[in-house]
């Protein structure tokens, strides 16, 4: 009979179930005659059994789409933290902030249930939060200094308005927070509403989603990803930001409706107010009861007043996003009202300079320059007298607003 | 303990990776997306295992799949996808824990980190997981990797090899001596088991 000093070696492998048929054999003859192995072998048998059983902490991890889009953000922009050449690269606060557990019962029924399976229990269980980690507020990029301190994160208050919107993966019943990296999802039957800090509210339409992307005294930052807001903000200009994938929009004081399609094309219209939008270095400024289009890879089209002729609106679009040429130019200068000047103004740095003249001489019929603007001035695009003449329309825009009121009063 | 996968569908699954690796390798982020689902759980969990800590975990997760896409033109189908990105996973841990030269701390953090489970858990079903995770750390870390490699991933030990850069043999070793170590850690709480 085998002595068990020749049987123990072959015990921690059982697990493995790779003995030969000869092994096999004196293993099984020795555990008959021996009570002591037979006790080791169960332990060895049983250990991957109480492997099983040592759950991990569950994870806060995101969705495939946002890591991916997370990390082609960061490979496009090539932050100086974004890895690469500094394999010292740490992330400060990739998927969320430490926040406990908080999660209940319904975390212990996952988690028991994952016990069952022989695979690491370890459900998902929130979505992600600051994954555009360099623009979370109060979170310094240190290379590679440890994790930084759990802290308080930031968050806004979200109201139900209907149906049962979603913040990460937990639905909001009556009001949840939204946090700062976190996603607000609404279907097509849910409405919500978010406290902006203490400046403002934006009310998130169906089909939305949205996230915080940071929120500090100096800024506030949303991402629409798709779907629609209205905010109304009550704050010195420059606080609010709403990025689109194809603009960002700068709040000036107003109260706005911005909208973007699964495509990532959008569509701002001003209710009060005026809202700037820009996207690499191209801008236009939006006054109230006017609409902008928008479109990835282009950035923000020729804002012009939602009751502007049909026939400028549709050679607009064709400028701004077809190539439209000097037909459709023309159709716009032609169809231009005194209240479309500022639609103008937006195509004078837009338009080759050979079409330039023709702009500024509709412009300058509609809405005449002040006297210091000349020409020559305008044809080289000179940032003093653009600003001047378009303060000019601006003046003259807000007279009429006024007017306008004045009658309807 | 055998994968629950047939070797059809782990074929399958290494030549989806393969496939979506070569879509990565185009820029292609819906591939990226697919690859982190289907393995961020299982990455998780042998990320923890290292460094013992769920925010260092799950900053490493994101961090291997950033350097993934970063490197995925140097990827070659057929050589392993899996334990190609467990041995990112494994070579950013090891990185994580010199850089704090830490090694015993990340080891402390997981015996403390036992405690850590939520509360409502299964007062047994705790104790053991505290027990076999405080004894999991306490391993060395390639008889650590090797064990969770072969026991969670259910990785072959050529596999296992592949992500801790030694051979089949050393990988096997490996695992063995971390059974042998782990079955010694737990004896005395085992032997009085009922």
């Amino acid at each position: 009979m085998t002595t068990c000093r020749q049987i123990r070696p072959l015990l921690p492998r059982l697990p493995d179930s790779d003995l030969n048929p000869g092994e096999a054999r004196l293993l099984e003859a020795h555990l008959a005659a021996c009570a002591t192995c037979r006790h080791e072998a169960a332990a060895f048998t049983r250990l991957p059994e109480l492997l099983s059983e040592a759950s991990l902490p569950p994870p806060r991890l995101p969705a495939g789409d946002q890591v991916a889009t997370w990390i082609m953000e960061q490979e496009a922009s090539r932050l100086p933290m974004s890895g690469g050449s500094n394999p010292a690269f740490r992330y400060p606060n990739w998927p969320i902030e430490h926040r406990g557990w908080g999660v209940g019962a319904a975390l212990a029924v996952l988690l028991a249930a994952a016990l069952l399976s022989v695979q690491l229990p370890v459900p998902d269980l929130r979505l992600p939060a600051a994954m555009d980690r360099a623009r979370v507020a109060g979170h310094p990029i240190h290379p590679r200094r440890g994790h930084p301190k759990p802290q308080q994160r930031a968050a806004w208050r979200v109201a139900r308005l209907a149906g049962t919107p979603v913040v990460g993966i937990a639905p909001v019943r009556t009001t949840g927070r939204l946090t700062v990296g976190e996603w607000l999802e609404t279907d097509r039957s849910s409405r919500a509403q978010i406290d902006v800090a203490d400046i403002g509210r934006v009310e998130v339409e169906p089909n939305s989603r949205i996230r915080l992307l940071e929120t500090r005294a100096a800024a506030h930052r949303l991402r629409l990803e798709r779907g629609g807001v209205r905010a109304k903000i009550n704050a010195p200009p420059r606080l609010f930001f709403v990025e689109t994938p194809s603009a960002v929009a700068v709040d000036l004081g107003c109260s706005y409706t911005l909208r973007v399609d699964n495509a990532g094309r959008g569509v701002l219209q001003v209710n009060s107010g005026w809202v700037e939008l820009a996207h690499n270095g191209r801008e236009a400024i939006v006054p109230q009861g006017a609409l902008c289009q928008t479109r990835p890879g282009i950035g923000p089209g020729t804002p012009y007043f939602a009751d502007a002729p049909a026939a400028l609106q549709t050679a607009l679009a064709e400028l701004d996003f077809a190539n439209g040429g000097s037909r459709a130019l023309s159709t716009v200068l032609a169809t231009a009202r005194r209240r479309d000047s500022l639609t103008l103004w937006h195509l004078l740095p837009r338009v080759f300079e050979a079409e330039r003249d023709r702009v500024y001489d509709r412009l300058k019929r509609l809405t005449p320059p002040p006297a210091d603007v000349t020409r020559q001035g305008i044809r080289r695009l000179d940032p003093t007298l653009m600003r001047l003449w378009r303060e000019k329309i601006e003046d003259n825009f807000w007279r009429e607003e006024w007017r306008r009121s004045e009658e309807w009063q | 303990m055998e994968s629950v996968l047939s070797p059809g569908t782990r074929g399958a699954g290494e030549s989806q990776d393969d496939e979506a690796m070569q879509r990565v390798a185009g820029g292609d982020g819906a591939a990226l997306a697919e690859l982190f689902d289907r393995h961020k759980t299982r990455l998780y969990g042998f990320l923890f295992h290292l460094v013992g800590n769920r925010a260092a975990a799950e900053d490493l997760l994101g961090e291997t799949f950033l350097r993934l896409y970063q490197a995925r033109r140097r990827y070659r189908s057929g050589s392993g996808f899996r334990p190609w990105l467990f041995a990112i996973a494994r070579n950013l841990a090891l990185g994580e824990l010199r850089h704090r030269s830490v090694v015993t701390r990340a080891q402390g953090r997981l015996v403390d980190a036992a405690g850590t489970v939520e509360d409502g858990w299964d007062a047994r079903r705790q104790e053991i997981g505290e027990r076999v995770r405080a004894a999991l750390a306490r391993l060395p870390e390639e008889q650590r990797s090797a064990l969770v490699l072969k026991e969670y991933q259910q990785m072959e030990y050529r596999e296992i090899g592949q992500v801790l850069g030694c051979s089949e043999t050393a990988a096997r070793a490996r695992t063995y001596r971390a059974r042998v170590t782990l079955r010694e850690a737990l004896r005395e709480w085992w032997e009085a088991e009922p």
